[in-house]
């Protein structure tokens, strides 16, 4: 007998409150481990669509708070660019988030510089890669395929022009496979922005250290007035439905935590009001009232751990199971570390200690003699 | 109505007017339309190519999708002087068009998309109202001209944002010929709120929403980019 | 055995338990539990102490037993004031062994749990299960420790009560009408149980009951009235 054994034993003796609580409890955690995986996955994503083309530097216009940065003429940008120590390439890119099938939702079109190395890591599966820079031909990602129920040989629409898919191909970022590629002189015509880009992507010689790359920033910053030049980290974190999404996981975290926390408190207040005499008993048998609060705080823990590992499960299968929405497909790219999932449990158990306290600190308070005397 | 009042209307639509004056820009948009039984058509993308300025306002609007709507372009050209024109071409062939007709069967009107009501000389504040939690004034704008089909216009203006987030037409008998709401706004590039979907409402006839899905603040209008209004013969449809 | 003897050593002619002038009221004065109550207890005497309802005995126990706080005067353990003690609850764990009318045994826990609970929070108490085993043994009770109390007759629960009072080897027993609920058999069981125990032990009890049979069976009877003792105070010489 220990005192983590009588704990269990006090919370399996109330088998429907502590189901209760634990439910309250899971679907908390549930929440935030689905939505915080879904902002962080949408997040990464991005990132991994950067990282996996070798861009190390992106040159956008400032303060654009819309999903894509605002299109501007490449060739005003560029001349400046080239010239900087130790950038290797200055590749444009423009993307455009388009409905191309009314019984699919809106989906990228990516115009990528041909022959350029944004096109080297992405796999090709069937089909081809475009001949030319003017060829109005597309190639889809895998995802974008399922989705749009297209394979080679198929005719795709795009803001009036269709075009053949001639290639379907696999990325290692979701956004890439969700995705429709053409070249950048195709999506200029096509989109009417002829010369424009949304970025230039720089990719820069293998000797260039992180002081380079941050005296790259600073030069774009001083001679191209307008402009940035971040990482693609940075772009991602600063694109509006990012901070959005993470805006909503934060804040879902701390409704969460709030509630769960008060669910605990009010479960345990109502535990200790039902155990007095039995609290009475403890203190007149001499347990010290420190030992009294470990009980309670042990057993308001214990109901949040098991309610934090329900809830990491369903917040997995929550989240697993959207992805395969056919609305959010090639949307979400959760990312579950495990680090994350320690620290949701973590934060489960935290709560658990803060919601127990006061119902402790009450309890250790009890008078034995008035205690005993209840019925 | 107060002459305070009247000077307050009347900066206001110069605000209007100068707010919405361009050097180019270009927005996509995708056109759902709902007709009175609740029946859907098949929605339609267009592109629309404009410069306003104080002296004249040219907007190009060119179907993208379906076919139906691929090949047909308009052009609408609005001066202070003269009525507005519109040129429709089809397949090289150019013909003038009434810039008040529907177009594809929908809720957009050309004439609707210069607003240019904010150009009469009429214009008064005649009371306030609150649309969707915004708070708004009711700005009445009116004129005289007698070919005009619309003689008054009654907005309910957002006057921190400038954004009217209601728009109703009436003819000469004061019947509501349509109202255009703002569904979703957005910020456009140098901070002004602008309609990114609106539903225009002809009553008993049709609901038509419209989504602005793609643009480009910044268009490069080139000096042919409103040839057809140039070109063609100001003959009958 | 060993026997804990708190902060001091016992002379052995002096009482291991005095209270001088205790009193004990509740309503602001109002209600007189105790009133001014001085008495002395011996190592291994067996006291009872008996009065009509309402006269304070349990009151006295609570505060012999640190359950209470006086509202006047002061107790001593081994010449040592009660208010000088560092840890109260320590005082209970180790020199005090309670047994209640009502058992108070922890409905879901074993014989063998119950017993168990005093010794819950004890550092460096690794051979607690074989004391309760063997108290448990004594108190004839070795074929029920997995037990739980509602399986266990009146008699039995009240035995278990006192393994657990006795698990941490106190000095002193308090018992509050401990035969209150027991038929005439059972009780007179549990009394032999805690006689023998007394002498095992080397414990010295402290009882409170109103059936003069029990007392009869105490060394000496402290009788109390009101709040007062009205006799047996000290031990006769």
């Amino acid at each position: 007998m220990n005192l983590l054994r009588f704990a269990y034993d006090n919370l399996t003796r109330r088998p429907a409150r502590t189901t209760l609580t634990m439910t309250a409890i899971s679907l908390g955690i549930a929440a935030i481990v689905a939505l915080t995986a879904i902002a962080w996955g949408f997040e990464a994503s991005w990132q991994k669509a950067n990282d996996a083309r070798g861009t190390d530097l992106i040159v956008t216009r400032l303060a654009s708070e819309n999903t894509m940065p605002s299109p501007f003429i490449a060739e005003k940008v560029r001349p400046a660019l080239v010239n900087l120590p130790h950038v290797r390439q200055v590749v444009g890119l423009l993307s455009e988030m388009l409905t191309v099938s009314y019984d699919a939702p809106p989906m990228f079109v990516f115009g990528w510089e041909f022959n350029s190395y944004l096109w080297e890591h992405l796999q090709l599966l069937e089909g081809r890669w475009p001949e030319s820079r003017n060829e109005p031909v597309i190639v889809i990602g895998t995802l974008a395929a399922e989705l749009l129920h297209k394979k080679t040989g198929d005719m795709i629409e795009i803001e009036g022009v269709e075009m053949p898919v001639v290639g379907i191909f696999q990325s290692s970022a979701l956004v890439e496979n969700g995705a429709l590629i053409l070249t950048l002189q195709l999506v200029q015509q096509i989109t009417d922005k002829t010369g424009k880009v949304n970025v230039l992507n720089l990719q820069l010689d293998s000797s260039a250290s992180d002081s380079d790359i941050a005296n790259i920033k600073q030069q774009v910053r001083d001679t191209l007035p307008g402009y940035t030049a971040i990482t693609s980290g940075e772009l991602v974190s600063q694109n509006a439905v990012v901070r959005i999404s993470k805006a909503m996981s934060n804040a879902t975290i701390l409704i969460a935590s709030l509630v769960g926390a008060l669910v605990v408190f009010n479960t345990m207040l109502m535990s200790i009001s039902e155990r007095t005499r039995e609290i009475g008993l403890l203190l007149a048998l001499g347990w010290h009232p420190r030992t009294v609060i470990k009980l309670i705080v042990s057993e308001s823990a214990m109901l949040t751990f098991a309610g934090g590992i329900i809830g990491i499960i369903l917040g997995v299968l929550l989240t697993r199971g959207l992805e395969h929405i056919e609305l959010m497909r090639g949307k979400i790219d959760a990312v579950f570390s495990f680090p994350f999932l320690l620290g949701v449990l973590a934060l489960s158990i935290v709560l658990g200690i803060f919601g127990g306290l006061y119902p402790a600190i009450k309890a250790a308070r009890t008078r034995p003699s008035q205690a005993l005397r209840q019925e | 109505m107060h002459a305070e009042e009247s000077v307050d209307a009347v900066a206001l639509a110069r605000q209007m007017v100068k707010l919405h004056q361009s050097s180019g820009f270009e927005a996509r948009m995708q056109v759902e339309v709902n007709d009175a039984d609740k029946r859907m058509h098949l929605p339609f993308k267009v592109a629309v190519i404009g410069e306003i300025t104080l002296e004249k306002q040219r907007l190009l609007l060119r179907g993208i999708s379906p076919r139906k709507v691929r090949e047909q372009t308009f052009a609408i050209l609005a001066t202070a002087d003269a009525p507005a024109r519109v040129i429709k071409s089809t397949q090289d062939k150019h013909s003038a068009a009434d810039p008040y007709s529907p177009l594809f069967d929908s809720g957009l009107i050309l004439w609707d998309l210069l607003a240019p009501w904010w150009g009469w000389a009429e214009q008064s504040v005649i009371g306030s109202d609150t649309f969707d939690d915004h708070p708004c004034s009711l700005i009445r704008s009116r004129t005289s001209q007698t070919e005009n089909p619309i003689s008054e216009v009654i907005s309910c203006v957002d006057t921190t944002t400038a954004l009217a987030w209601r728009t109703q037409l009436f003819d000469k008998q004061h019947t509501l010929l349509r109202t255009i709401t703002v569904n979703l706004a957005m910020r456009s590039e140098s901070g002004m709120l602008v309609a990114r979907a609106l539903t225009v409402e002809v009553p008993g006839i049709s609901n038509t929403i419209i989504t602005v899905y793609a643009g480009d603040e910044h268009y490069q209008i080139k000096p042919d980019t409103f040839s057809i209004l140039e070109s063609a013969p100001e003959a009958e449809q | 055995m060993n026997r804990k003897t708190s902060e001091t050593n016992d002379s052995g002619t002096a009482p291991v338990l005095r209270t001088h002038n205790l009193a004990l009221h509740f309503d602001e004065g109002r209600t007189k539990a105790l009133d001014g109550v001085d008495i002395e207890i011996f190592e291994g005497e067996f006291v009872a102490i008996t009065g009509p309802s309402g006269c304070g005995k349990s009151s006295l126990l609570n505060l012999i037993g640190t359950l209470d706080n006086p509202t006047k005067g002061e107790l001593f353990f081994c010449n040592q004031p009660y208010s000088a003690l560092q840890d109260l609850s320590e005082f209970r764990r180790e020199q005090i062994g309670f047994v209640f009318q009502s058992f108070h045994l922890i409905p879901t826990l074993t014989t063998l749990g119950n017993v168990l609970v005093p010794t819950i929070g004890r550092s460096s108490d690794h051979n607690a299960i074989d004391r309760a085993s063997d108290l448990l043994k004594l108190m004839g009770l070795e074929s029920r420790l997995n037990h739980f109390p509602g399986q266990l007759s009146g008699g039995e629960r009240q035995r278990v009560a006192i393994a657990r009072a006795l698990i941490n080897d106190p000095a002193f027993i308090l018992a509050d009408e401990p035969t209150g609920s027991l038929d005439s058999t059972n009780a007179t069981h549990v009394l032999d149980v805690i006689a023998n125990m007394r002498l095992k032990k080397s414990l010295t009890i402290v009882m409170v009951t109103h059936d003069p049979v029990v007392a009869a069976k105490a060394d000496r009877e402290i009788c109390m009235c009101d709040g007062k003792v009205i006799s047996g105070s000290r031990r006769n010489p």
